[in-house]
Order: structure tokens, then sequence, then C-alpha cells
């Protein structure tokens, strides 16, 4: 067998098999029969062993491009990933994001500590002395705020239309900063650390700042019922940030960059549920917060919003299989049976 | 350069190449993406964003509903903003193959380092990441609009496979794919008469790789300037003329040695064939027609 004879009784299978190719590569407009799926699988087959040959052989470099290009395009055909689809994203956010979120509750705990307890301290400190707040935040940043808070109620009643401005900016901006805590995470984690304790402090000064002067009811009406899902939210993301940097600073018995690779999906599912739950935030933060509704129906909103994201974060999905089944097959490997769950919560080893 | 594969547990050098063994048991090689080619497509992805959004930005502003709804044009122009910034790259490369149009713009590609297609999730991983890839750089105001990979490119460097901090967590790699056409064959091999047997001195055949090498000089000779492939031919033609004993005119070897290759090609080869054919048998399993071409 030579270079010209071998290639003489193989060219017309392989221009069989790119027509193939280029049309499941269209998607749905080049739909293959069942039995041109039967013929794409046997000239794969068939391709795979040509390129085999080729390489054996010193019959030259094109031809080995031209095959090496066609199988890799074939491959990449026959081991794609089925097509995502909205019952999945429902799925997802219904019972997939809670329960992986409780499957890495120790990052979970870390974080809300991070965040929350410097809110906290920052609140109580700023609201026994208002003039630390400025150590924080600067001082017409202050004064613009507090005027948000003095105004009568009924006067800075918002419009639908600037309602929608709020909207936009509040995805745009939140959601935002929840990805970023989340990215940087990679960087050992310590990006998100310093994200999470700067958030926390900034916000319990200014809570602390505007109460101390007077404005608790206006204030605290204002931001019950979106805080629930946005603070909330914000310790998720940074959740999965310190998941990433967990993966890289303790991989386990995994060397550093597989450890990452295997915990890297987990931590980005739950990311994209922290931003959702921002998403929902800046809904309520743009339409329910600044409207007109007594205060007293805004705290009992707000109380029940707060009741809603404990059941969705502690409850929903509870009892049907492991949380990670989700996982894409890029992660390669399943993994090995001693990483369960409970094994990635930082306090455990 | 040899085709053949080196065993899998040969020394890492510094390589473009990325070889995958697919479940077939057959190596794919991938081209890797270096940076100035990732760059670049990067660029074109910026630059089509950024006049996405003040194109956005100034129909918005004169048309009507910026005078009636100005609140609803700022906070959709919000959301567009959000969406070049964070959507982008996830939907493009996630749905399209793991393709943007900057990276389609240079022909390459992320794919997951096992050969298969991104998934929707790895391509937000991936994307995600760009933010510890990018950090913003404070202090410098003017700078901190345009994102630099200063991460991204040490990570890159010192990566095996080229990839930057989120294609690590992803498992990803960005490839440069050529399109690759099925190399035509330029010399009509049928019409060239074979060396008759007075003409060859001695029993010697020249071996395949030989052959093979005539084969594919022949047909990329359009590649040289005639006289760089005359004299290039000439050494071989000279070479094979002595190992065969050649008899004929010497003038044909000397003055055109392309043709003279082309005819001890064809002399051996076409032997080769005939043998091949008084052999032939059925094939052992018809359905399986690439064995059938190697036997």
């Amino acid at each position: 067998m030579n270079r010209q004879h071998f290639v003489r009784r193989r060219t017309a299978a392989w221009q069989r098999f790119e027509q193939l190719v280029r049309r499941r590569e269209l998607g749905t407009r080049g739909k293959l029969s069942s039995a041109e799926i039967g013929e794409y699988s046997r000239l794969f087959r068939e391709l795979c062993n040509d390129l085999a040959v080729l390489r054996s052989r010193d019959w030259g470099q094109e031809l080995v491009s031209y095959l090496n290009h066609l199988v890799s395009r074939g491959h990449s055909g026959l081991y794609a990933a089925p097509p995502g689809n909205f019952r999945a994203v429902g799925r997802f956010l219904v019972s997939g994001f809670p329960r992986l979120l409780r499957a890495n509750w120790g990052y979970f705990l870390t974080a809300s500590a991070l965040f929350f307890l410097p809110l906290a301290a920052g609140w109580v400190l700023v609201q026994q002395n208002p003039s630390l707040a400025s150590r924080v935040v600067p001082a017409e940043q202050l004064e613009l705020i507090e005027s948000m808070y003095d105004r009568d109620p009924a006067e800075s009643l918002s419009q639908g239309d600037d309602r929608l401005y709020m909207s936009g900016y509040y995805v745009a901006n939140n959601v935002g900063i929840a990805l970023r805590a989340f990215g940087v995470g990679v960087l050992f984690g310590v990006p998100t650390v310093y994200v999470l304790l700067y958030n926390g402090i900034a916000l319990g000064a200014v809570s602390g700042f505007v109460i101390g002067r007077g404005h608790g009811d206006s204030f605290l009406s204002f931001v019950v019922s979106h805080g629930s899902f946005e603070l909330t939210a914000i310790a998720v993301a940074g959740a999965a940030g310190l998941m990433l940097g967990d993966a890289l600073v303790r991989p386990g018995a995994r060397t550093r960059f597989e450890s990452l690779k295997v915990r890297g999906f987990d931590a980005v599912k739950i990311a994209a549920g922290a931003a959702a739950m921002l998403v929902v935030a800046a809904g309520i933060e743009a339409f329910w917060s600044p409207s007109g509704a007594p205060v007293t129906a805004k705290y009992v909103v707000g109380g029940l919003l707060w009741i809603t994201v404990f059941l969705y974060l502690g409850v929903a999905g509870r009892g049907a299989g492991p949380a990670s089944d989700s996982q894409p097959p890029a992660s390669g490997r399943r993994k090995p049976a001693g990483d369960s769950p409970t094994r990635k919560s930082p306090f455990h080893d | 350069m040899s085709p053949l594969v080196p065993p899998a547990s040969a020394a890492p050098t510094v390589s473009l190449d990325l070889r995958i063994e697919t479940p077939e048991n057959v190596v794919l090689t991938y081209q890797l993406a270096g940076p100035a080619a990732r760059v670049a497509a990067y660029a074109i992805d910026f630059a089509l964003r950024a006049v996405l959004f003040f194109g956005v930005l100034f129909m918005v502003s004169c048309s009507g509903l910026a005078i009636f709804l100005p609140g609803t044009s700022m906070g959709l122009v919000f959301l567009l903003w959000f969406a070049l910034q964070w959507g982008y790259f996830v939907v493009c490369e996630g749905f399209f193959n793991g393709t943007t149009i900057g990276k389609h713009a240079f022909g390459l590609r992320a794919i997951h380092e096992r050969g298969h297609p991104l998934t929707l999730w790895s391509a937000m991983l991936r994307n995600l990441l760009r933010a510890a890839d990018s950090p913003p750089i404070f202090g410098l105001s003017p700078m901190s609009f345009v994102p630099l990979y200063g991460p991204a490119l040490i990570s890159m460097v010192l990566s095996r496979k080229m990839q930057r901090l989120g294609d690590l967590a992803a498992g990803s790699v960005v490839i440069s794919e050529r399109q690759v056409v099925l190399p035509i064959q330029p010399v009509i091999l049928e019409r060239i008469a074979p060396l008759s047997r007075d003409e060859l001195g001695s029993t010697f055949v020249p071996s395949s790789r030989t052959l093979s090498l005539i084969d594919r000089f022949l047909s990329r000779r359009a590649a040289l300037s005639h006289e760089r492939g005359h004299d290039l031919a000439s050494l071989l033609a000279r070479a094979i003329a002595r190992r065969i004993g050649f008899r004929g005119d010497p003038a044909l070897v000397e003055q055109y040695p392309m043709a003279f290759l082309a005819r001890a090609y064809v002399t051996f080869t076409r032997r080769d064939e005939e043998a091949e054919a008084e052999q032939a048998v059925e094939p052992v399993s018809p359905r399986f027609a690439s064995l059938e071409a190697v036997r």
C-alpha cells in the first residue's frame, strides 16, 4: 500500500464524513436522520483508524493535519454535552442550587461570618458614635445617604420610570460585585475575604450612621425587604469565592489545579445562584422597598422574605439524591467516593 | 519533523501542540493559541462591545425614549452594560461552541482540555474568572477602563497549556484552528511511463519511505521556484540513479530530475500495486472499509 493508493481509496469516505460533520455543526438546521447518525459513528471510527495509519507512516504532514482536523471536528460532535434547556435551569434554581450550597455549608458559614460580623460590629459602634462613620465612608457620601432617608416618605415616592432605572442599576452593580467577589476568589481567596470584610464594615457603618442620626424607621423599613435576598446573596457569592481559594490552598489528595477543576464547577454554580438571588433582590429593591406602603406592612413583608430565604436555602430540594449530581461531563471523571460533600467543609479536616 | 507519535511518557518539551487521546485510542493534536492571537481576538471583542454599548447609548439618548421615559432608558442601558460585561463571553462561548466574534475572526476556539466542546457551566467558570485574570488597577483611572490581563499573561506563560486562570479552573484551552483541505494530487502519475527493465542495473528497490518522500516532493513542487525545485530534485535523483544502477539516458537525470523521480516512483509503486492486485482477497469485514484500504 502506498500513499496515493490509500488516498484514492479513502477520499470518498473522508468527503462523506466531512459532509455529515458540517451538517451536524449546523445544529437543528442540518439534523441527521438516524441512519445518518449510524453512518456518522461508523465513519468516525473508520477515520480514527485512517488517522492512526497515517501517523504510523511518513506520508506527509498535510494529510495528517487534514484528517486530524476532520477527526477532531467529528470528536467534538460525538462527545458534545446535551444542550441545556429551560427546565434544567428551573430545576437548578428550585432545588440544585440550595442543595449544593448546603453541601458546602462550611464555606457559607465562613463567608457569612466574614460579612455579617463586621456588619454588626460596624453598626453597633457607629450607632453609638456616628462620627466614626466618616472613617469608612467619605463624609459627602454620608450626607447624601442621610438626605435620602431624611425626607418625608410620601415625598420620596419614586415613579415607575425611576424604579426601572434603579432596577437596572441594581442588577448591573450588585450582581457585578457578587460575580467579581466570586471570580477573584481564585487568587487563594484573599480578595474575596477583603471584599466581604470591606462591604460588611461599610454597610454596617452606613446603617449605624443613618439610624444614629434618627432615621431608624425610614431606613430599616426600606432595607428590610430586599436585604433578605441581597445580603444573603453576597455571603453566598463570597462562599463560592472561598471555595475556589480553598481548592488551591488545601487541595487534599489532588494536585492544586486538579482540585480547582473539580471544585470550581460547584463553586460557579453557587455563584450563579447568588446572581439569580441578586436579580430578585434588585426587583424588590426597585419596586417594593421605595413604595408607599405603610411601614408596618414593609416590616411584615420583609420578615416573610427573610423566612423565605431561610426556607429556600435551608429546605428546598431536600431528599432527592446527591447534590452535585448535575456535574457536567466537562469535569471528566466522577469524584472518588472519599470526596463526599461533607469533606468539603472547611471545618471538617 | 516526524509524524511518528512519541510515547506519552516523553519528556515535556516546549510545544504549541496539545495532544489528546480519544476513547477510540487515536491521538488528536490541537494547536494551542498563543497570547498574541488571544489578545488580538480580545481587542476585537472589546471594540465590538464598546461600539455596541455607545451606539445604543447614543440611540437611546437621541430617541424619544430618553425624553418620555428617562429612567427606563437608563435602566436598559445599565442592563446592557451588565450583559456585555458579564454575559457576552459566557453566552458566545456557551452557545457557539467556544467561539466569540473576535475568536472566530482569528480562528480561535475554547474547548475542554480533553477535546470535547465547552459546556455552559465551563464557559461561565472560565469567563467569570476574568475578574481575577484582569484585576482592576486602582489609581490609574483612565487605564482601569481597559482591562489589563496581567495575571492571565503570567499564568499563560507558566502553565503548560497556555491557560489563564479561568482556563485552569474550567479545564479549558484555547486552540487555533486552521481550515484544512484535502491535499490535491497535482501529478497525474497514470500517464507517466515506468522505467524499463533494461534501464535498471541492480535489483535495489527503494524503501517505501523514499518513495513516499518522492511523492510528497512532487505533490508540493509548486511551492518551490523552478530552479530551487530542480536543484533539490537533482540531489535525490542522482542518489537514486546510482543505487538502482540507472543505465538509461544520463541527461534525463541531469536535466529533468523531477521527471526522472516521477518515473522511478511509478516504476516501483506500480510493481507494488500489481503484486497487491494478485493477492487481492475478500475483505474480512466489508463494513469496516478503512481496514480494507490498509490491507
